[in-house]
């Protein structure tokens, strides 16, 4: 609501002040027509908070203070020259701002991104709550672990982690899935660790997982979307796991949020 | 142009300032014998904008040669939807297609290279070693930046791009 209010403010500040400088020049007071550049220039700088929230930046909405300060900063002689300068202006900033909106997408996730999670990535934590809360602290700390690992490309670490955990997972006669999940992390990881390509074979998730995965899973192929698919859903499980059991990791595994978005992403 | 084994590249941008200041003092020299008596050091000077973007271009060049090697060794490859803000300062190799390129004109091109996962911006601050074109399969090294230094997505600082096939990779 409040980034509406902002979008909405950025041409009618622009323009009011263009707007009082043609009622003060035609009173006669242009005296007082320095002042209305004020407009503009909060405008420039409400447009660049708006460029800043967003998670992909605009260089040219960013710097539009700069140019209002440029432009402004010394009063033209010409009260006519002035009311053009302003109503030009005030038009660039009203195409920069729909610019903004179609180009560099909603405002906001960027400015909230290490604060709280996200709406789609909230949905898919929440559906798993229920089943891995269970989950023990000491693997929820792993999957953690092995999460911010990734995200990091500490791809060595991951491996050495991701393997332990599924080790302790079969040993204890944990959540099977979740084994599942730790065995693929580390498998792939430790293709990226040795840049190797995707192998012929490779772990997937069971038909009986899908319930707790993100994505509907390929059963059946063996294809690189496959391969991908099951990473995916490996790295998200995890996320889930540890955001659900291990409360002391939240704050940790916000850092990671950017990452589990784009695994979230279709 | 070749210096040792590096190709030096100048930008048409150095050319056509050499060429519009050429033409300026040509044209300033007929009609004025001011700038006729101080051509001993214009002329030269006229030179010097092309020879100062060409060894900056040289130096860059032979500085990012210098790297490759130590990227290549370092890098991890990675699939471009798994890189994220938190491999800021990490070497990176990624394999894709260039969809887009961008600024070459100015030798800091910019590139959109794709995988199967999504597509990334990779830009780079010389002129690749062999040229890169819309189409082409490319092995990129570099390390992962902010767009704008301390803001923005992450995008790949480029050391080297090759062409696939030049790496002799089996893909």
């Amino acid at each position: 609501m409040t980034f509406v209010i902002a979008d909405f403010a950025v041409p009618v500040l622009a323009f009011c002040g263009a707007g009082f400088a043609i009622l003060a020049y035609g009173a006669g007071v242009v005296a007082y027509l320095q002042f209305t550049v004020l407009g503009c220039v909060l405008a420039s700088f409400l447009l660049a908070y708006l460029a800043w929230c967003r998670p992909k930046k605009d260089i040219v909405a960013l710097s539009t203070p700069i140019y209002a300060l440029i432009f402004f900063a010394v009063p033209l002689a010409d009260p006519a020259e002035t009311i053009i300068l302003e109503l030009l202006y005030a038009a660039s900033l009203t195409v920069l701002l729909v610019r903004l909106k179609y180009r560099f997408g909603a405002p906001g996730t960027a400015a909230l991104a290490k604060k709280e999670l996200a709406g789609p990535l909230a949905g898919y934590l929440d559906r798993t709550r229920d089943v891995l809360q269970g989950t023990g602290a000491e693997i929820a700390h792993y999957a953690a672990v092995v999460v911010l690992r990734f995200a990091r490309g500490e791809y060595a670490g991951v491996v050495q982690v991701a393997g332990a955990a599924a080790a302790e997972l079969k040993s204890a006669g944990g959540m099977a899935v979740l084994g599942r999940a730790f065995s693929i992390v580390q498998e792939q990881a430790a293709c990226f660790e040795h840049s190797r390509p995707c192998p012929d074979s490779f772990l997937q998730f069971l038909p009986e997982d899908s319930v707790l995965l993100a994505k509907s899973p390929a059963f059946g192929r063996s294809d690189d979307a496959a391969y991908d698919l099951a990473l995916e859903n490996a790295m998200l499980l995890l996320f889930a796991a540890a955001w659900n059991a291990s409360e002391r990791d939240c704050p940790q595994l916000l850092s990671a949020q950017d990452l589990a978005l784009r695994l979230l992403a279709p | 142009m070749k210096i040792g084994n590096i190709e030096v590249k100048i930008t048409i941008v150095a050319v056509a300032v050499f060429v519009i200041f050429t033409i300026f003092l040509l044209i300033a020299a007929v009609f004025s014998p001011a700038v006729r008596s101080q051509l001993f050091w214009m002329i030269p000077g006229l030179f010097l904008l092309l020879v100062i973007p060409a060894v900056l271009n040289y130096m860059s060049r032979r500085e990012y040669a210098d790297m490759a090697p130590v990227y290549a060794a370092q890098a991890k490859s990675v699939r471009i939807k798994l890189i994220n803000e938190n491999m800021i300062g990490k070497p990176v190799r990624v394999e894709g297609v260039v969809e887009q390129v961008r600024f070459r004109f100015l030798n800091r091109p910019q590139f959109v290279v794709a995988d199967r996962s999504g597509e990334i911006a990779v830009k780079m601050f010389t002129s690749p070693e062999k040229d890169v074109k819309k189409g082409d399969i490319v092995e990129v090294l570099g390390m992962v930046i902010r767009r704008y230094v301390v803001t923005g997505d992450p995008v790949i600082n480029c050391v080297s791009i090759r062409n696939v096939a030049e790496t002799g990779k089996k893909r």
